[in-house]
């Protein structure tokens, strides 16, 4: 126990010389023997270095390592959920510049969880355990917070329309100014071990921040700062730039002129200077082991926040589809009598909506899977990249990648707002003022036309998609389509005999069930991560 | 956006209820039946007769076999008013064999037990025997049915069961979909409206921004005459009033099928 010597000497009791930890209610050291509190400002002095000595845990089972200038041995992983005794050993890691010690206790962070699951009725009961909740584990998280500087002229284009009398005016400006632009604080997780969409969830900021000391570790994990500063720098930048083109545009000078195109092609971005900070967060983390997967929860450890995506019981969801089902069959026999042509109509419109929804879930769970939009994390997104947009893709080449990956995102969710449009045209064409009867043929004739579209445009895009490694499976979009479009030509055609109806409007349910069933299950897959492997990391890649 | 939109869908398929109350009047009549497409022999007319009788203590049963040329919907309404007037209860089958479509029309007392959902159901249940030719066993079932609606019994519905049942499911899953999606997961914002900002963990704290010679010049300006959009609409749509044309105070409605 020689390391816990050394701990204990570097932060001493001052009455009886025990161990001193950190203490989140009161906010100085305390002394687990004596009780007696000291005050942060009481501690020694630490010199500056760049570098922190520190005890490194690493869990046997899967690899993950944080650290702690206390020793005292800890029983539960973080990362994957096991209950196993971590190895310390000594080690130096980079010192953090700043800290923002823990305000939220673990009672407080425990009534946060248990008042944030009481809105999740379909939750698996482990959950909400006692157990489970005591395994919540304060940890600091590195973020790297980024100063942009830039200065100099910036020119840009600019435009601004309206209408005054019978005429319309299209106004073009060119713009200038000499800029100085200084942003502080934009704080991107520096730990490849915690996930930046959680990290942006958790919505912190650097404003309690205060200049690191050893000492607020003494009883707290900290993760490794092992992403290098340069990573987030195009995502600074840009960030910095969206902030100053706001700024500009509130400016009364600007007379409400809109700006157009990027402002960074002309104003000194790429040679922006960046600073750089390494300022330590605090999350209480939970690891939730289900089977062979984790469910994570992370906390604020300033504002309380609790981030998780909270998986399903099985057996609740089961019970919640069966419910709602019978309900709306009962509704159904009471309130509607469709006749076969806009039970088909009504079908294809419930069809190209459950295909849409799959494919949406597919993506996300892909994106999810890869971790497609950090620049930390995997070269799996490689296949996203598009055409150059803009120059600060020469920063950081990845960061073109992710936004083609937005835009594509955006192409589709247009693509389907559009075909959604068509469709809920064609379902009130075919509804006429008084009850449901599809009177004039030609008037069916022209919805089965204008669904049959819709559906063509879906069929195009789902094939686009099936050539994806994200796609899901395959079989129920296609059944889909091809009821589809058997029922609307049919409906087209008219006069088709009702059981060709009846079936088509069958197999379109049947195949809409199976992709909403597939995606409903993938729910847990979403909600939860594979256990993960970090001391296998580096064979893998 | 897209939040809106789904929920939409869903009433949209709720939305779809019909039912619109008749007038009063005195029971009892004789069936009335008109073949003008000639469809029946004279023994299948007889035995139509026989069939229909059990409707007379509700109102007037009628049949009528036609191959004129319209809306089939407005023909049996026109047909209705002719012989009985609009309100007074009775009901009208009506085999349109130019247009194909089998239709039952009800008003008065009797549409308050055959509603325009049962008059569909009841040509459902029979357009296959019309389809086959058998005119006869299709208009004697559907005299049937509507005997046994008005005795108090249920028709029949297999399909429309078996359709709802399936619907019902597709539609909780739908629902429990969107609510475990939107409710149940975590999803960062991206950066809206500009494409290259991905996931900004916090605000910034700190913008400091100074301009000066801050200069917008005006390059162009184009100057577009508003095309008036020829009235756009303002006119038109003023109201659908009688449906259809000498309707006459026919408040009652039906169902049709083809075959
Ligand atoms: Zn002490
Ligand atoms: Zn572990």
């Amino acid at each position: 126990m020689a390391e816990s010597g050394a701990a204990a000497r570097r932060f001493g009791c001052p009455a009886c010389g025990g161990g001193l930890r950190y203490d989140i209610a009161s906010g100085g050291m305390i002394c687990d023997r004596c009780g007696t509190r000291t005050g942060m400002d009481r501690l020694p002095a630490e010199p500056e270095e760049d570098t922190l000595e520190v005890t490194e845990y690493h869990c046997p089972q899967c690899g993950a390592a944080v650290y702690s200038t206390d020793t005292g041995a800890t029983s539960f992983c973080t990362f994957c959920g096991s209950d196993v005794v971590l190895t310390g050993k000594l080690a130096r890691t980079k010192r953090p510049a700043m800290i923002v010690p823990f305000s939220v206790t673990w009672e407080a962070c425990e009534a946060a969880y248990r008042t944030h699951l009481k809105k999740y009725l379909l939750a698996p009961a482990a959950l909400k355990k006692a157990e489970t909740v005591s395994h919540f584990r304060p940890v600091y998280v590195p973020f790297w917070s980024y100063t942009v500087e830039a200065r100099g002229p910036a020119r840009l284009k600019g435009k601004k329309s309206y209408t005054k009398g019978n005429y319309r005016y299209d106004e073009t400006y060119d713009l200038s100014m000499d800029a100085v632009l200084s942003q502080k604080g934009i704080l991107y997780d520096a730990s490849t071990a915690f996930e930046d969409e959680t990290a942006a969830l958790l919505r912190h900021t650097s404003e309690q921040a205060v200049p690191f000391h050893p000492a607020y570790l003494s009883g707290f994990y900290a993760q490794a700062a092992d992403v290098p500063a340069e990573t987030y720098h195009a995502e600074a930048g840009a960030s910095a730039v969206r902030h100053f083109m706001e700024r500009v545009k509130e400016k009364k000078e600007m007379d409400s002129v809109e700006m157009e195109g990027d402002i960074s092609e002309n104003f000194g971005l790429p040679n922006a200077r960046f600073g750089e900070q390494l300022v330590m967060l605090p999350v209480w983390l939970l690891a939730h082991r289900q089977g062979d997967r984790v469910v994570y929860t992370a906390v604020n450890g300033c504002s309380g926040e609790v981030v998780c995506d909270v998986p399903v019981s099985g057996s609740r969801i089961a019970g919640a589809e069966l419910l709602l089902a019978a309900a709306l069959f009962f509704l159904l026999q009471m309130t509607m009598t469709l006749k076969p042509e806009l039970l088909l109509a009504l079908c294809a419109v419930l069809a190209v909506a459950a295909q849409y929804l799959f494919s949406g879930a597919q993506k996300r769970l892909f994106n999810r899977r890869t971790r497609a939009f950090e620049p930390s994390f995997g070269e799996e997104k490689a296949e996203f990249a598009g055409p150059a947009q803009s120059r600060l893709e020469q920063h950081d080449g990845r960061l073109a990648v992710r936004t083609s990956a937005l835009e594509n995102l955006k192409g589709t969710a247009g693509t389907m707002m559009g075909i959604l449009g068509a469709i809920l045209c064609a379902a009130i064409l075919i509804l006429p003022d008084s009850g449901i009867s599809l009177t004039s043929a030609s008037l069916r004739t022209v919805a089965a036309l204008i669904l049959l579209a819709a559906v063509a445009v879906m069929a195009v895009h789902t094939f686009r998609r099936l050539r994806k490694r994200d796609s899901g499976p395959s079989w129920p979009r296609i059944l889909s389509l091809l009821a589809c479009a058997a029922g609307l030509f049919s409906l087209a055609a008219g006069q088709a005999e009702d059981l060709i109806y009846y079936a088509c409007a069958a197999a379109m349910l049947a195949a809409s069930a199976a992709e909403l069933v597939i995606i409903n299950r993938a729910h847990n897959e979403y909600a939860s991560r594979p256990v993960p492997f970090f001391g296998e990391k580096e064979a893998e890649t | 956006m897209r939040k809106a939109i789904l929920p939409a869908l869903l009433c949209l398929l709720l939305i779809c209820t019909a039912g619109i109350a008749g007038a009063e009047n005195p029971p009892g009549n004789l069936p009335i039946i008109q073949d003008d497409a000639d469809l029946l022999t004279a023994e299948e007319e007889a035995a139509l007769y026989e069939r229909m009788l059990p409707v007379c203590d509700y109102g007037t049963p009628m049949f009528w076999t036609t191959l004129e040329a319209g809306d089939y919907e407005t023909l049996a309404k026109n047909f209705y008013v002719r012989k009985l007037g609009g309100g007074v209860s009775g009901t009208v089958f009506v085999i349109n064999m130019r247009s194909r479509q089998l239709t039952v029309m009800s008003d008065g007392a009797i549409f308050r037990t055959v509603t325009r959902a049962d008059a569909e159901s009841i040509t459902d249940n029979v357009f296959r025997l019309a389809g086959r030719g058998e005119y006869y066993e299709c208009a004697a079932r559907v005299f049937d049915q509507i005997a046994g609606m008005l005795a108090g019994e249920k028709i029949a519905r297999p399909m429309k069961t078996a359709s709802n049942a399936l619907l019902a499911l597709v539609l909780a899953l739908l629902g429990v979909y969107l609510y475990i999606s939107r409710r149940y997961e975590t999803r960062a914002k991206n950066g809206a409206g500009s494409a290259a900002v991905p996931l900004t963990a916090a605000a910034a704290a700190a913008v400091t921004l100074v301009t000066a010679n801050n200069k917008t010049r005006l390059v162009q300006r184009k100057r577009t005459e508003i095309s008036s959009g020829s009235g756009s609409g303002g006119s038109h749509g003023g109201g659908f009033s009688g449906g259809g044309g000498g309707g006459g105070g026919f408040s009652g409605g039906g169902g049709s099928h083809g075959f």
